[in-house]
């Protein structure tokens, strides 16, 4: 037996190769989409799994911590430290100025700003981009007894749905929170 | 006419032959990262549906409704959003120190009728796995029935019940317990840590906002506007 080099065998062996080559060509373009895919839905899986840290940690927290000041403090916390988001603060209403340990960094925008922002809606309000940071604002308490503003800054873009249900979610847990404290008190 | 063609197509089919180990090797990276992909989107899409269980509960806060209305909604978000079919709601009665079942989905009629007929419908707070979430105010798991001391006598219910896992999470408030949600799962194993954080946190927020209606809502509780003040 030798190996027959005739044009038959030569071109079946070239439509081989580059049907191969083609082949390989477009696995590795739908290996490359498919890992940024991957990629994607890993990042919002892991987020989530972080929000969901945060709200087991601060529903959780209601039970140790006695102050409303302290649920304050933890829930910044955990925003800042578990959910990576350091853009982020608690206005007291009423309060001028900003006490230290309720904010991730400081923010952007002055009380007076926020509590306009707010206007006692219950719906979160989104307003203003001011050297590149969206302002939202998530109302604590209720429209007849405003108990301060949950404050979350972004940079570049406004937050995602998915985000701003979580904030709502945590600003409604701090109406919760601060309300039963101070039932608990009197 | 062999001959011809093993002498022609020797050449290409030692070409295939050196390329398919290549083909082999692109095919499995693009099926291993499809399945990551199947996996970790399902696993994303049940935590979304959690997520909105949670921000019902939290929406439906304001309102002032009866624990049991509040609680079989909330059973009812659990059952149609996460397909967790098999519930039960058991409130705590302080006075005489036992919980009482009020309200149940999906169980099999065996296990409802020998709650009923031998225990009627009542635990004694330490006794069993759901009188031992309330006495010690955290969650009981048994991801295997049959090999949990308190439950193992009892086979006849996994073997007729099609329940293999159970939990029960106690909602307890800083003030008050006001009962326990029982979870029931088909298969042994059912409850990860996901899940168990997930129940845990469901009952941590139900607790608040039952006691937020009892506090503020009934009550005409101080509006809170003390913040930073003590």
């Amino acid at each position: 037996m030798v190996l027959n080099l005739n044009i038959v065998s030569v071109t079946v062996f070239l439509i081989i190769i580059v049907g191969v080559f083609f082949l390989r060509w477009s696995l590795v373009s739908v290996y490359k989409k498919s890992t940024k895919d991957l990629v994607r839905v890993v990042k919002s899986l892991s987020e989530k799994e972080h929000q969901q840290q945060v709200i087991y940690d601060i529903s959780t927290s209601i039970f140790l911590l006695r102050s409303a000041e302290e649920i304050i403090r933890s829930t910044i916390s955990e925003l800042v430290i578990m959910y990576h988001w350091s853009n982020v603060a608690f206005f007291p209403y009423g309060e001028p100025s900003l006490k230290k340990d309720f904010y991730g960094q400081p923010p952007k925008y002055s009380a007076d700003e926020v509590f306009q922002a707010a206007g006692h809606k219950n719906e979160a309000a989104q307003n203003g981009n001011r050297l590149g940071e969206y302002m939202s604002v998530f109302l604590v308490g209720r429209q007849d007894n405003p108990l301060g503003v949950l404050y979350v800054g972004k940079t570049g873009n406004a937050l995602t749905e998915d985000q701003t249900a979580f904030f709502k979610t945590v600003a409604s847990f701090l109406t919760i929170a601060l309300e039963n404290i101070a039932g608990l008190k009197s | 006419m062999n001959n011809f063609l093993i002498e022609n197509m020797l050449l290409p089919f030692l070409a295939l032959l050196g390329m398919a180990p290549l083909l082999f090797y692109d095919l499995h990276r693009v099926f291993s990262v499809r399945g990551a992909i199947l996996r970790n989107d399902r696993l994303l899409k049940q935590k979304q549906k959690q997520t909105q269980v949670l921000h019902n509960l939290y929406e439906e806060a304001s309102l002032d409704e009866p624990e049991e209305v509040r609680v079989n909604r909330l059973m009812d978000d659990l059952e149609n959003t996460l397909g967790w079919k098999a519930l039960a709601f058991w409130d705590f009665l302080e006075s005489e120190q036992v919980i009482e079942m009020k309200s149940s989905r999906g169980l099999p009629k065996k296990f409802t009728d020998f709650t009923r007929d031998y225990y009627h419908n009542r635990l004694d707070v330490g006794s069993v796995a759901g009188g031992r979430a309330i006495s010690t105010k955290q969650p009981v798991v048994s991801n295997d029935w049959n090999s949990d001391p308190q439950l193992k006598h009892l086979p006849f219910l996994s073997e007729f019940g099609h329940i293999g896992s159970f939990a029960a999470f106690p909602i307890v408030g800083i003030s008050k317990t006001y009962g326990s949600i029982h979870v029931y799962g088909v298969k042994v194993n059912t409850f990860t840590l996901n899940e168990v954080q997930f129940f845990t946190t469901i009952t941590n927020s139900l607790a608040a906002i039952l006691e937020h209606r009892e506090l503020f809502l009934k009550g005409g509780g101080k509006n809170g506007n003390d913040i930073g003040k003590g």
